[in-house]
């Protein structure tokens, strides 16, 4: 058997296209790495994983499905081109279709593709041909071409391939074919989210977390390490940047006012976040905040938390409601993670009324009584840096 | 910003003071492993000699631990641990009768807790004793509750979160002067080899952990009088008569034996040793203001826990501004640490201020005078700059 892979959206590319096969192919390659024995060959507007046994083949489905840019995959028999051969494979399908599903009686159709057009039949006569033959030798079938049970496709091609499954695959771009951004990656639910939904558009992911040691433990950050590593299971490899945060948390709870602690910790963190984007070349800033779900994001907040920083900043989620982002964080892997109880730096030193409408001009005079230089200085100096995935 | 500055500091010491959590496993049981490796490893169910002679340590192994518990008459069924054996004894132990009803300390550890919180939700009568403040059970409130329909009496030895001792010979004589059929329980994890027992015939069922005397995790047992009933929890091969199948943990058990005859034959002086270091400790201490030792002094309270609250500190920020120094302690047991309200708070009746600032600070026999001289003058320390940052 061989893996039919199709990918979804650069087949729509131009001139470029090479290159964004090119990336898909590495993330298959890369998907495929357990397997010493796949090999993946490049076919036409898809590829071929060879060399996998029935047992590794099943094994591949769920990674593969996995990888952004593709759209979905097939397992199929390989036959040359010679219609006897054919419609006995096709009749093999079929009837381990039954078998399968534990089927005794069942309705089908035959979807036929040809593509090399040297085949003698059109597509509608090799349908009819290979139907007809299944008809004949699968006990308990019949044909309905409306609503049948199932399908049995061939296409024929550089060979010929027979399948009755296509397993959807995820959608999106090609891992690494639309740059790099900077995610603020929290311990909490949106932000792993957030960083899926980016890279699912082919975004590479870096990402950057802020630790408060020792107002919070170890555990908090292995609880965001194993969290990237889940997210890089779909991204790819993601360099993860720990920067301890607690001096400025520290020196604004002295300094500041205390309903503006949250507000100015944030303008901190999109600060730092842009310093590590430009150091390791990201174009934006991608952050889990969604309108409204707590008091750093309103609309307000928002506006000054952006206001410190020129890089764009994206928000995948930001017009999600909790339920659903919580739904895509279950499909993900990531909530069960999520929700381990362990503090995070947000919730340290959080105020009981922490503003909801806070006012720039009042903010950025606020922040005067801080050396923020000196301070992301001492926050960029402290920055631990680990390869995930 | 002193301690800031220890962030990225290599720890240079390790001083271990959570020893209630888990133990240092003895050097010397090296040579059981040893043994086991080279010749201890059969089956002790087969019926071969090596196999035979492995059946045999086992029996020598329970019978060690039931000297070191102070009995000849109770029988030793080994577990996994100190959960199996409360969730054996409460679930698996009485039988339940029509209208009868449970006594149970209100501060138990989780696994004698949940399983009678188990029985209430199923409809049983479970009566609840509230603890004093530092979690002692008043011996008259459990004897006030039982009555002739009471199945079953639960109350730890010491428990685990402050180190208060129950007075369980006490308890247990005058639950039986009550009522002779109800049968007493008791959660030695904490207690065992560290408070003497005189007199254990009243009590019907006491389950050990090996992991908190120096031998290893997943390895515990249930001391039981042949009248107390005992049905299996695991079903499965009939080993230990049929009470706890699945192949006996044979590395497990006899380390557990080792560690325990070791500790019963140097009780006295290891455990004056650790007294001796808990005085110390407070002393090293002395008056912090807005400190609370909750753990009861003198001869009400363990020797291996001390319990400290810090108002206006977080437990857990002081946990690790003590960790960036190499110095390990709990905020409250580690069973329960995870979790989000203070169990300490709902049983204790304790103002949030002060089981927010809690740490568990709990010794044993490889800590010295200067580990928790070091671990003092540390959590002074601490303590000030914490507060400076308090929660506005």
């Amino acid at each position: 058997m061989v893996l039919l892979v199709r990918y979804g959206e650069i087949h729509l590319k131009g001139l470029n296209r090479p290159h964004f096969e090119m990336l898909q192919r590495k993330a298959l390659v890369r998907a495929l790495r357990q397997f010493p024995d796949a090999k993946v060959v490049k076919g036409q507007g898809r590829f071929y994983v060879e060399g996998l046994s029935d047992a590794e083949l099943s094994r591949a489905v769920p990674l593969v499905t996995k990888i952004f840019g593709l759209h979905s995959v097939s397992p199929a028999v390989e036959v040359e081109i010679d219609i006897d051969v054919i419609q006995e494979a096709m009749a093999e399908l079929a009837q381990s279709y039954m078998t399968k599903h534990a089927l005794a009686s069942a309705t089908f159709k035959v979807e036929a593709t040809r593509a090399d057009k040297r085949f003698p039949l059109n597509s509608m006569q090799l349908a009819a041909q290979t139907g007809g033959y299944i008809l004949e030798h699968v006990p308990g079938l019949s044909v309905d071409v409306h609503t049948p049970d199932f399908r049995v496709y061939v296409e024929i091609r550089e060979k010929c391939y027979c399948y009755t499954e296509i397993i959807k695959a995820v959608g999106g771009m090609p891992q690494k074919s639309n740059g790099r951004a900077m995610l603020l990656l929290s311990g909490g639910i949106d932000s792993p989210v957030a960083g899926y939904m980016i890279a699912k558009r082919g975004v590479e992911i870096n990402a950057v977390h802020y630790h408060s040691f020792p107002y919070t433990s170890e555990a908090a950050k292995q609880k965001v390490i194993d969290l990237a590593d889940i997210l890089s299971g779909y991204a790819g490899k993601i360099w993860l940047h720990v920067v301890n945060f607690t001096e400025i948390q520290q020196a604004i709870h002295e300094k500041c006012p205390s309903e503006m602690l949250v507000i100015i910790m944030r303008r901190f963190m999109m600060r730092i976040a842009q310093e590590l984007a430009v150091a390791n070349e990201c174009k934006a800033i991608v952050t889990g905040e969604s309108i409204g779900q707590v008091a750093s994001q309103t609309m307000d907040s928002m506006f000054v938390t952006s206001e410190g920083v020129t890089m764009p900043v994206f928000r995948p989620v930001i017009g999600m409601d909790k339920s659903e982002i919580m739904d895509i964080a279950h499909n993900i892997g990531t909530y069960e993670t999520s929700i381990l109880p362990h503090e995070d730096c947000c919730t340290v030193f959080v105020p009981k009324h922490p503003l909801t409408h806070p006012k720039l001009e009042k903010i950025v005079r606020a922040e005067q009584a801080l050396d923020k230089e000196q301070l992301i200085r001492n926050a960029l100096d402290s920055v631990e840096r680990l390869v995930i995935g | 910003m002193l301690f800031l500055l220890c962030y990225n500091v290599n720890v240079m010491q390790n001083i271990y003071l959570d020893n209630a959590a888990t133990t240092q496993p003895l050097d010397m049981l090296e040579d059981t492993y040893r043994q086991y490796a080279g010749a201890g490893w059969y089956n002790p169910s087969a019926l071969y000699k090596p196999a035979v002679d492995a059946g045999r340590q086992l029996k020598d192994a329970a019978e060690t631990l039931l000297s070191a518990f102070g009995s000849s008459t109770h029988r030793c069924l080994f577990t996994s641990g100190g959960t199996e054996g409360a969730n054996t004894v409460i679930l698996r132990g009485v039988k339940n009768k029509k209208n009868c009803n449970y006594v149970c300390g209100g501060f138990e550890h989780p696994c004698v807790d949940e399983c009678f919180r188990q029985l209430a939700q199923a409809g049983a009568d479970v009566r609840f004793i509230t603890p004093d403040a530092s979690g002692m059970i008043d011996p008259a409130a459990v004897l006030q509750a039982v009555d002739m329909d009471t199945v079953l009496v639960s109350v730890m030895h010491v428990n685990n979160e402050t180190g208060a001792i129950n007075d369980i010979q006490r308890i247990a004589a005058g639950v039986k002067a009550k009522n002779p059929d109800t049968l007493f329980f008791s959660d030695g994890v904490q207690a065992f080899l560290r408070e003497p027992l005189a007199d254990t015939s009243q009590i019907d069922y006491y389950t050990v952990s090996a992991h908190k005397l120096h031998a290893h995790k997943g390895t515990g047992a249930i001391f039981y009088t042949p009248k107390a009933p005992l049905k299996p929890l695991l079903l499965g091969g009939g080993q230990q008569g049929g009470l706890r199948s699945g192949t006996e943990d044979m590395l497990g058990i006899l380390s557990f034996a080792k560690a325990a005859a070791h500790y019963h034959t140097n009780a006295q002086r290891f455990n004056a040793q650790i007294r001796e270091l808990h005085e110390a400790f407070l002393a090293a201490l002395g008056q912090i203001d807005g400190m609370h030792v909750l753990s009861p002094q003198g001869a009400q309270g363990c020797a291996h826990i001390v319990t400290l609250a810090f108002e206006d500190v977080a437990g857990e920020t002081l946990l690790h501004s003590l960790e960036a120094k190499g110095i390990y302690v709990s905020n409250g047991a580690a069973c329960s640490s995870k979790k989000g309200k203070s169990r300490m708070q709902d049983a204790l009746r304790l103002p949030a201020a002060i089981t927010d600032g809690v740490i568990r600070v709990s010794f044993s026999i490889y800590n010295t005078l200067d580990d928790v001289a070091t671990a003092a003058g540390e959590i002074a320390g601490i303590v000030p700059t914490l507060r400076q940052y308090t929660r506005k």
